[in-house]
């Protein structure tokens, strides 16, 4: 009996030393390394050439292997990247000089003509294409000075061109037998190690950056596309920064051991009106529906979202929230449709597009209309056909919402403007004045002529009304309380160049 | 037998023809601009037109297909039009991933589900059975997306034991694989009990019996085999389903895997990358199917003479 029972005893013993092995040695999937980071986002992309893939992901994480010309602070001002100083020696001429020191990770020196041929790739590019259309020239004008002419005066062509484009290595970009955009040399803070498109990039701290080097040994980007496992991955330790979804919002701030990190950004929502299509061709119809857009209550549909009075994001230098903008009230917008001609025996019908998964927030908006007895059907749409109709005004009524990782305030004002019909101005708005001011904005490097041009254009906006500014969402992060310096922006980019663990 | 193998890797030629052309015309005629969904909303009429000029949209149908075609014949899938990389590259590594979850989850349904199902067969209407039964329904009720996440939360989160994503480790294989294989020990289990069943009511097995022989012999010789056939059968067609259902848990797993690939590309309408993930499902599809035939004949050695083997 005692044999027995001893015999049964050892066995359950084995059986709970095995299972502790089993659970080590699966355990040791999940172990990170000290003093690495590792960066779940949604995904990596299949190409680390950030001006053709037009993804946030890839230019956050190659951000970290290139340096810009010049960089954004977190108000959008410059910010010396190679360029330790930069100036507009005329309104079409902007002259800036690089920094000493900087080195590629192949060991080549950073020359100028590293910085112009750096700028001119970008012409073969379709999404720039038109913005270089407006560089005449790229040249050395002193030792370590590039001056960059345009051809014509325009405010955003500049820090458009800062904010697209990275540094490369001419000759390593030249050479046929490098694969130079998925295994980059670059000279910032952290070098290649390796690239699993799709998967994963892997970087490791570059000692020889001037600013030397970073606190964090090796950094990591990988995919995980579903919201609620990306945040896990954080909580686990797989991961220790991840951008995640407002759901998982709670739960982060319930754990002492994560961080969150709420960052406004410039993400501008809206209920675009097509001005050229009944009955939006109406202005008191659209001034009516932005009287009945109760934002507050959108917003906390969306969730993770603040109201916004402006279709400029407020840290832009040409921010202003127009008094004539109408605020929520329901009566004035059944007046005014009852103005128009519509009422019960007339009620309002029109269609919304939308795509994606924003129906919650304009099935709320139409309930709100219903109770005013605007009947509103809503189509979901396939992106690609939803950007096809838009593009070619098929469309009465749709939102969406913009995103600027430039700080470009004309961007904004293009909402407005004739010369951009189809692509910003999707409401396809026509108006005199406001196409005269956008070129006064344009064409100005000062910025209170910029500041004054943009404040009467929005002041038409909110009387004329062909689109209603709604809500920004925020780039809500989880990462390991430990995790400190990691720098957020309002253009969604983040940076790990200073970040450390305490 | 060689002849036949033969013939059936032919005939897989005019399948993958048909196939491309078909999906080809059905990409071209979906509404929608891959030059503005690549450029999104904003873009300018310079930057589209620029776009379709580099990406060939301005050629003709045909020519484009057989463009498309020919590069194929060469071994080049052409490049995608939203990376503009290669798409033989982008398959290439994470064609790998997408593989060890189909024949990895095939091996455990097989692993588990023939043997239940055989176990439930001779023990039928026992109290085993009828627990089985229902836990096989309520398994079968869980969609994987949802079993996903609540082994995660148990085995990554509260456990700590495994990791909640990628495919980097053994271990890490592990949650995926069970996730993709729970619906098919279900399904699998009950047609092996049923095929078994209806086979151990054939007179040849009472004969059997009759002669004195053993119940497990009875089993094993004269029973197992033939009602292994459907069960083949039915394999062969999850390996198609495996491939193609392997995306749900490559998105939750955060696995890159060819089924991702082509949910993004199709989200983009990157006609190469769904090109190039519809011929490699294809070819792999067909190829499973052609295994599932031959094994066939390893189980049930009389099929081997349609395949040409001469008498013994």
């Amino acid at each position: 009996m005692n044999n027995h029972a001893n015999g049964s005893k050892a066995r359950r013993r084995s059986g709970l030393v095995l299972t502790s092995l089993l659970g080590l040695a699966l355990g040791l999937g999940i172990a990170t390394a000290q003093n690495s980071v590792t960066v779940a986002v949604t995904s990596v992309g299949n190409t680390l050439d950030a001006a053709q893939a037009n993804f946030t992901n890839t230019t956050n994480a190659v951000g970290h292997i290139y340096d810009r010309i010049i960089n954004n602070d977190e108000n959008f001002e410059f910010a010396p990247g190679v360029a330790q100083s930069w100036e507009f020696t005329s309104p079409t001429t902007f002259t800036f000089t690089i920094g000493d020191g900087f080195v590629f990770h192949n060991g080549a020196p950073l020359t100028p003509d590293d910085v112009i041929y750096s700028i001119e790739r970008l012409r073969d590019i379709p999404r720039i294409a038109s913005l270089l259309g407006n560089v005449a020239s790229v040249e050395q004008t002193g030792d370590n000075e590039v001056t960059i002419t345009l051809n014509e005066v325009n405010s955003s062509t500049i820090r458009e061109l800062m904010a697209e484009t990275f540094v490369f290595n001419e000759a390593y970009s030249l050479d046929e037998a490098t694969d130079h955009v998925n295994e980059p040399v670059g000279t910032g803070p952290f070098r290649f190690v390796s690239f699993v498109p799709g998967d994963r990039l892997v970087m490791e701290a570059w000692t020889g950056h001037p600013g030397g080097a970073p606190a964090i040994d090796r950094l990591t980007f990988r995919s995980i596309e579903e919201n609620a496992n990306r945040y896990i991955a954080v909580e686990t330790g797989e991961a220790q920064f991840a951008p995640i979804s407002y759901h998982d919002l709670e739960r982060a701030h319930g754990n002492d051991r994560i961080g969150v990190v709420e960052q406004r950004t410039t993400n501008t929502g809206f209920i675009s009106m097509n001005t050229q299509r009944e009955p939006f061709d109406n202005v008191n119809v659209r001034r009516a529906m932005a009287y009945a857009t109760d934002k507050e209550g959108l917003a906390v549909i969306q969730g993770g979202a603040t109201v916004i009075d402006s279709m400029t994001p407020p840290m832009f230098v040409t921010y202003y929230a127009s008094p004539e903008l109408p605020g929520f009230d329901l009566e004035m917008a059944r007046q005014l449709l009852e103005e128009e001609g519509y009422g019960p025996s007339n009620p309002l019908a029109f269609e919304t597009w939308i795509y994606g998964g924003n129906a919650s927030v304009m099935e709320t908006y139409q309930a709100l209309l219903s109770a005013i007895g605007v009947n509103m059907t809503i189509r979901n749409l396939e992106f690609g056909v939803f950007l096809e109709g838009m593009a070619r005004g098929e469309y009465q009524m749709l939102s969406g919402s913009w995103n600027n990782l430039a700080g470009d305030p004309l961007s904004a004002l293009e909402n407005y403007w004739t010369g951009s019909y189809g692509s910003r101005n999707i409401s396809f708005f026509t108006n005199e004045r406001a196409d005269e001011l956008y070129e006064i904005a344009k064409a100005t490097v000062d910025e209170e002529v910029l500041f004054e041009a943009a404040r009467e254009v929005q002041d038409l906006a909110a009387e004329l009304m062909p689109i209603i500014p709604t809500f920004s969402t925020l780039a809500i992060y989880a990462l390991d309380a430990g995790l400190a310096g990691v720098e957020t922006y309002p253009s969604a980019l983040y940076s790990f160049r200073n970040a450390y663990f305490e | 037998m060689t002849r036949y193998v033969l013939t059936r890797l032919l005939h897989i030629v005019p399948v993958l023809i048909v196939t491309t052309l078909l999906v080809y015309v059905l990409l071209d005629r979906s509404p929608g601009d891959p030059a503005q969904l690549i450029l999104g909303l904003g873009a300018t009429q310079q930057e589209l037109e620029m776009m379709r000029d580099q990406l060939g949209l301005n050629d003709p149908l045909l020519v484009r297909y057989v463009n498309y075609m020919g590069g194929v014949v060469t071994g080049d899938l052409g490049t995608s039009y939203s990376t503009r990389r290669p798409v033989a590259e982008m398959i290439g590594t994470r064609l790998p991933n997408t593989l060890i979850l189909a024949f990895g989850s095939l091996a455990l349904i097989m692993l588990v589900a023939i043997p239940l199902g055989i176990a439930l067969a001779v023990r039928q209407n026992s109290l085993f059975d009828n627990v089985m039964r229902v836990v096989t329904l309520v398994t079968a009720a869980m969609p994987s997306f949802w079993l996903g996440l609540m082994l995660i939360l148990l085995f990554s989160v509260q456990l700590g034991w495994l990791p909640s994503s990628g495919l980097d480790n053994v271990g890490a294989a592990i949650l995926p694989l069970v996730c993709m294989s729970v619906a098919g020990w279900t399904v699998m289990s009950r047609l092996a009990r049923a095929s078994m069943l209806d086979v151990t009511s054939q007179d040849y097995i009472r004969t059997a019996r009759a002669k004195g022989l053993a119940q497990a012999v009875v089993m094993r010789k004269h029973a197992l085999r033939n009602a292994l056939l459907p069960v083949v059968t039915s394999l062969g067609l999850l390996i198609g389903q495996s491939v193609g259902g392997a995306v749900v848990i490559e998105i939750l797993f955060g696995i890159n895997g060819v089924g991702k690939m082509l949910v993004d590309a199709v989200r983009q309408q990157d006609v190469p990358t769904i090109m190039g993930g519809v011929l490699i499902s294809a070819v792999v599809i067909a190829v499973a199917n052609l295994l599932t035939d031959l094994s066939y004949a390893v189980i049930d050695p009389r099929l081997k003479t349609m395949y040409g083997e001469p008498h013994s």
